[in-house]
C-alpha cells in the first residue's frame, strides 16, 4: 500500500515525459484546441468589461495614431537605408582617382534587369561606354546616351563581359553572362584553384573598368562532360533592388574612339525581329 | 466529490489568470507564478495520489494555454509535488516559513528548467536574472499577501 503513490508517481512522470517526447513529432492540435476551450467565455467576458470600461473612440482614435507612427517608422527606416547607401557611395567615391558622377536608377527596362536607365545625361558628361558601379560593385556599362538620362547595358546582360582576377593577382580571367543574376568564367587554367566563396575582382584590361573592384564570388564549379570546367559567379550587386549607381571618368578619349567605330551585326532574323550584336572594329 | 471541487476549482482559477494577463504584475514584466503557489497549496492540504493526478491534470491544462511542449508542465508539477511530499515527511510543513521556502525553491526550479529549455533563445543577463531570480521571489512575495488575507478573513470569521 506504501508504494502505491510511488507507482503512480513514477507512472504519470514517465508519461509526461513520453507526451514530451512525442510532442516533438505530433503537435496534439485537436486536443490542445479542446483545452483551450472553455477559456473562450473568460476572453469575451474580458473583453467586454474591457471595452465597456475604456472609451471605443479612443480606442479607435489609438489605433489611427498607431497607424500614422508605422507608416512614419517605415518612411524614416527607408530614408536610414538611403543615407547609409549614399555614405557608401562616398566612400567608394574617395577609393578612385577618376571623377565620378552620382546617379539613380530611373527605370528597369525588363524584368530581368537586363538594362537600366539612369537620370545622367550627355549634359552631365556621361559618354558611351562608362562603367557604372554601385558601393557593392560592378552594375554594367552605358551603352547609349541621350541629353538628360542614358541606358545601362548590366551584367545580366548576355553581351556582358569583364576581364577579371582572383584576389592574389595570379588568374587572369574572362568573366561573361550565364544566367539571371549569374555570371560564368570560362577558360580557365586547368591548374587554377578557386574555391567555392572566394571573391573576383576586376583585372583592368579592356580599359573599361577600373582594376579592382569586385566582381562577385564563386558559388558553383561546374564540370562539362570533356573534363573542362568554369566557374559560376554570383555577383555582389542585386540589380533588381538597385537604387544608387555612380559612374567613372575614365578615358574620354578611348570611349569616344571605342564607340564610334562600333557597328550592329545582324545574327538571325526571326519574322520581323532581328537580332543584332554590336562588334568593334 | 471534495477533489472534484477542488480540480474545477483550480481550472476557473487557471483560466481566469490565463485571460487577464496583468493580473498582479509590475508593468507587464513580472507576473507570479499563481499556478505554482495553487500546486504548493493543493500538495500541502491533499493526499498524495490525489496531489499526483492533480499536478498532471493541471499541467496538461498549462501547456495548452502556454504553448509549451506537451507533458512539460506536468513533468515540472509532478516533480513539485514529488518534492513537497518529501518535505512535508522532514520538516513541519505547517509552519509558514517553511511553506515560503517550498514555494520559492518550487518556482525557482520551474523558472530554471524553463530558463535551460529556451536556452537557444537570445536573451540579456537582465532579462534571465528577472526571469530566474526576482519573478519567483515576487511569487513569494504574493504567497504571503495571500497567507495574511487568509488569517485575517478567518479572524474576522471567528470573532463573528
Amino acid at each position: 500500500m506504501r508504494s502505491r503513490p510511488k507507482i503512480l508517481f513514477f507512472s504519470l512522470f514517465f508519461l509526461s515525459i513520453l507526451f514530451m517526447i512525442l510532442s516533438s513529432k505530433f503537435t496534439f492540435y485537436s486536443f490542445k484546441n479542446l483545452l483551450i476551450y472553455p477559456v473562450k467565455p473568460f476572453n469575451f467576458f474580458v473583453d467586454f468589461i474591457g471595452l465597456t470600461f475604456q472609451n471605443r473612440k479612443i480606442l479607435k482614435d489609438d489605433m489611427t495614431t498607431i497607424f500614422q507612427k508605422n507608416l512614419e517608422i517605415s518612411r524614416l527606416k527607408f530614408l536610414e537605408y538611403e543615407n547609409q547607401n549614399l555614405r557608401n557611395l562616398l566612400q567608394m567615391k574617395d577609393r578612385f582617382k577618376h571623377e565620378v558622377i552620382f546617379s539613380e536608377v530611373v527605370s528597369q527596362e525588363k524584368f530581368a534587369g537586363e538594362f537600366l536607365t539612369i537620370d545622367k545625361g550627355r549634359v552631365d558628361g556621361v559618354e558611351e561606354g562608362m562603367p557604372v558601379l554601385s558601393s557593392k560593385g560592378i552594375v554594367g556599362k552605358v551603352i547609349s546616351v541621350d541629353r538628360y538620362s542614358s541606358f545601362v547595358e548590366t551584367f545580366n546582360n548576355s553581351n556582358f563581359k569583364v576581364g577579371v582576377m582572383d584576389k592574389e593577382r595570379k588568374l587572369f580571367m574572362l568573366c561573361y553572362f550565364y544566367k539571371t543574376g549569374l555570371l560564368k568564367v570560362e577558360n580557365v587554367q586547368y591548374d587554377s584553384k578557386l574555391k567555392i566563396g572566394d571573391s573576383i575582382f576586376t583585372s583592368g584590361f579592356g580599359k573599361i573598368f577600373p582594376e579592382n573592384i569586385p566582381v562577385g564570388i564563386v558559388v558553383k564549379i561546374e564540370f562539362l562532360e570533356d573534363g573542362d570546367f568554369f566557374y559560376v559567379i554570383k555577383p555582389f550587386e542585386n540589380i533588381l533592388s538597385l537604387k544608387e549607381v555612380f559612374l567613372l571618368k575614365m578615358d574620354k578619349e578611348f570611349y569616344r574612339n571605342r564607340y564610334e567605330k562600333t557597328k550592329k551585326q545582324e545574327i538571325a532574323r526571326l519574322g520581323w525581329f532581328t537580332i543584332y550584336k554590336r562588334v568593334f572594329e | 466529490m471534495r477533489y472534484f471541487f477542488v480540480i474545477i476549482l483550480s481550472l476557473f482559477f487557471l483560466y481566469f489568470i490565463s485571460t487577464v494577463p496583468p493580473f498582479l504584475s509590475i508593468k507587464h514584466v513580472i507576473q507570479p507564478d499563481l499556478i505554482i503557489i495553487l500546486v504548493v497549496f493543493v500538495c500541502l492540504n491533499f493526499n498524495e495520489i490525489f496531489n499526483y493526478i492533480f499536478s498532471f491534470i493541471i499541467g496538461f491544462f498549462c501547456d495548452a494555454l502556454t504553448g509549451t511542449l506537451f507533458g512539460f508542465h506536468s513533468f515540472i508539477f509532478l516533480f513539485i509535488s514529488y518534492i513537497t511530499a518529501k518535505f512535508g515527511n522532514f520538516f513541519y510543513k505547517e509552519r509558514f516559513l517553511n511553506r515560503m521556502l517550498l514555494v520559492l525553491i518550487s518556482d525557482l526550479l520551474y523558472r530554471f528548467i524553463l530558463v535551460i529549455m529556451n536556452f537557444n533563445e537570445s536573451k540579456s543577463i537582465i532579462t534571465i536574472f528577472i526571469f530566474v531570480f526576482i519573478i519567483p521571489v515576487y511569487t513569494v512575495f504574493i504567497y504571503t499577501i495571500f497567507h495574511i488575507l487568509n488569517r485575517l478573513l478567518k479572524r474576522i470569521y471567528v470573532q463573528r
